[in-house]
């Protein structure tokens, strides 16, 4: 019973724990300084901003 | 000038990077096709497995005959192979994939997943012939027997040190928000799962001590498991189809954070009129509607995104998919919310509302996202066409109409049943009759949704053994404009 009741604790602690190191980690890192500038780094150079991707098969996509 | 603007002019970076997405892609071949096979078969199995179930719910002789085919062993058989066999498969491959791409990492050692999905398979098979043969758990979520669990770690283990090995190659910069979504769970489903087989099978608590734990595993593997690799995927293709960054990004990094912070916090409100301190119970319902506050974010983000941008649905079989499971997230988390009250809760407890609530979120979101991504992945892994829009579409609006037709159903039906089972002077035979209609409908729901099951599988097969078109640029991929003009 003590080792599941040490278990539980280390686990919602280090839940907690871990994610204030990560956010405080982030936070340093310059993570939310240019947020902006971030939410485009899914776009790349071969695949930019503006250009639509993914159509049905064989089918012509209409200009959006 | 942004990045794009500025490199769309540059044809040195624009060939690097295409380049960069070839290699990143051609490495993730093999290994993740061999995990998105191995859930295309769990999908297969786990939903012949529902129907069974679900049949018999409303004509219990059937397939009776044989011990291992009885409700009490194909239910659970069902949701396992639904949970561990088709979903986290699926949502490893998809996870690793977009990790790769947004840290711009291929993976590296395929073998080793390869072998990963070996060790998880047969942890899989090894579960499911337990629950077959009689061995189940009979805990909820956890049914595969103890024989099962370090096969799925050892396997898990592998796909986490991959995704720590790509974000540690990735280039320094900005972490976008699905990177985060996708790194933070490759920790939490296995330290859940690791705690939950620990205390409830290798070394059990005091009985009274397992609910607690069993529902704290049970919603935090959809809260910290399936929801941030659902929401990554979200974030990271509703713009790439779109080619449109999301609507508010900094939502988007307050979502994340307070699932972070707060989910873990959840799991207790299934156990409400249970004996439990009350403290214990209120921490969860006040935690159950804070959640309210990532909902809303992802939920004007996704939505607002959307907006202006509705046509797009017909010309994108990802997006079709991507959007219905993101409403569909937007629908059960504040329907989840609600629930967790007590008034709410004294009803639809122990009905089949809560059924239809879970398939709520485990289909309508979950398995319809990874639809959609796996829509999205196939023609860049495989550089081939899909090779059916028809079987594309069956697969969408069967399923579609089917798993709202499922909810509707028996959630009108289990507040029905929750109502009668407040009356004292109802027979409980009564009441149970009464669910009869509305559990036939579900049988009906699940067989449009195995129709399309067998559509995505029909053109999941044909893409793996090459009967589809190949092109060197397919068009699901291709610049619209520069695409030939089909016959």
């Amino acid at each position: 019973m003590t080792l599941s009741f040490v278990l539980i604790l280390l686990t919602l602690t280090g839940l907690t724990v871990s994610a204030v190191f990560f956010f405080g980690w982030a936070a340093r890192s310059g993570q939310f300084r240019d947020l902006n500038a971030g939410a485009k780094t899914v776009f790349s150079p071969d695949e930019p901003e503006g250009k639509p991707s993914d159509s049905f098969p064989n089918q012509e996509r209409p200009k959006l | 000038m942004t990045d794009s603007a500025h490199s769309s002019i540059d044809p040195v970076a624009i060939e690097r990077s295409r380049e960069e997405r070839i290699r990143i892609d051609a490495a993730a071949r093999g290994p993740l096709l061999h995990w998105l096979a191995s859930a295309v078969f769990w999908l297969l199995l786990g939903t012949t497995l529902a129907l069974a179930a679900s049949v018999k719910l409303h004509d219990p002789e059937y397939l009776a005959n044989h011990a291992w085919l009885t409700f009490g062993r194909v239910r659970p058989a069902h949701l396992n192979t639904m949970v561990y066999g088709w979903a986290s498969a699926a949502s490893v491959a998809v996870g690793l994939w977009i990790m790769a791409r947004l840290c711009r990492a291929p993976l590296r050692h395929g073998w080793s997943l390869h072998f990963a999905a070996v060790l998880w398979n047969i942890g899989n098979a090894v579960g499911t012939w337990g629950i077959l043969t009689g061995g189940s758990t009979s805990l909820e979520w956890l049914e595969y027997p103890s024989g099962t669990a370090p096969w799925l770690l050892a396997a898990f283990a592998v796909a986490m040190w991959q995704g720590v090995d790509m974000m540690r190659r990735r280039p320094p910069g900005h972490i976008y928000v699905s990177q985060w979504y996708l790194f933070a769970s490759l920790f939490w489903f296995p330290l859940l799962y690791a705690t939950a087989q620990v205390l409830l099978i290798w070394k059990p608590v005091a009985a009274p001590a397992q609910p607690p734990i069993n529902w704290w595993f049970a919603h935090n593997v959809l809260g910290l498991w399936f929801t941030p690799v659902g929401l990554a995927t979200a974030y990271y293709l509703i713009p790439k189809v779109l080619g449109k960054p999301i609507h508010s990004y900094y939502l988007s990094i307050i979502g994340f954070w307070s699932l972070a912070f707060f989910y873990a916090w959840n799991g207790m409100h299934h156990l409400i009129g249970g004996p439990y301190p009350a403290w214990l119970i209120s921490v969860s319902v006040a935690a159950s509607v804070m959640m309210l506050v990532p909902v809303l974010t992802v939920a004007v983000n996704h939505h607002f995104t959307m907006i202006g941008n509705f046509r797009a649905l017909r010309w994108s079989p990802t997006l079709r998919f991507v959007v219905f499971a993101a409403m569909s997230y937007t629908l059960v988390s504040v329907q989840g919310s609600l629930t967790a009250i007590r008034a709410v809760n004294r009803v639809t407890h122990f009905t089949h509302y809560t059924v239809a609530h879970a398939h709520l979120g485990m289909y309508a979101f979950v398995t319809m996202m990874l639809f959609g991504a796996i829509y999205y992945m196939m023609p860049r892994l495989l550089n081939r066409e899909w090779p059916s829009a028809a079987l594309i579409r069956v697969h969408f609006w069967s399923c579609a109409i089917g798993v709202l037709f499922y909810w509707g159903t028996l959630s009108y039906g289990g507040i029905e049943q929750g109502l009668n089972l407040q009356k004292p002077d109802m027979p409980f035979l009564d009441i149970v009759a009464r669910t009869l209609p509305y559990l036939r409908m579900r049988t009906w729901a699940g067989v449009l949704m195995t129709v399309g099951h067998l559509a995505f599988a029909t053109s999941f097969l044909l893409m793996l053994f090459g009967k589809a078109r190949a092109t060197s640029t397919p068009t699901l991929f291709a610049n619209p404009a520069a695409k030939p003009n089909p016959a």
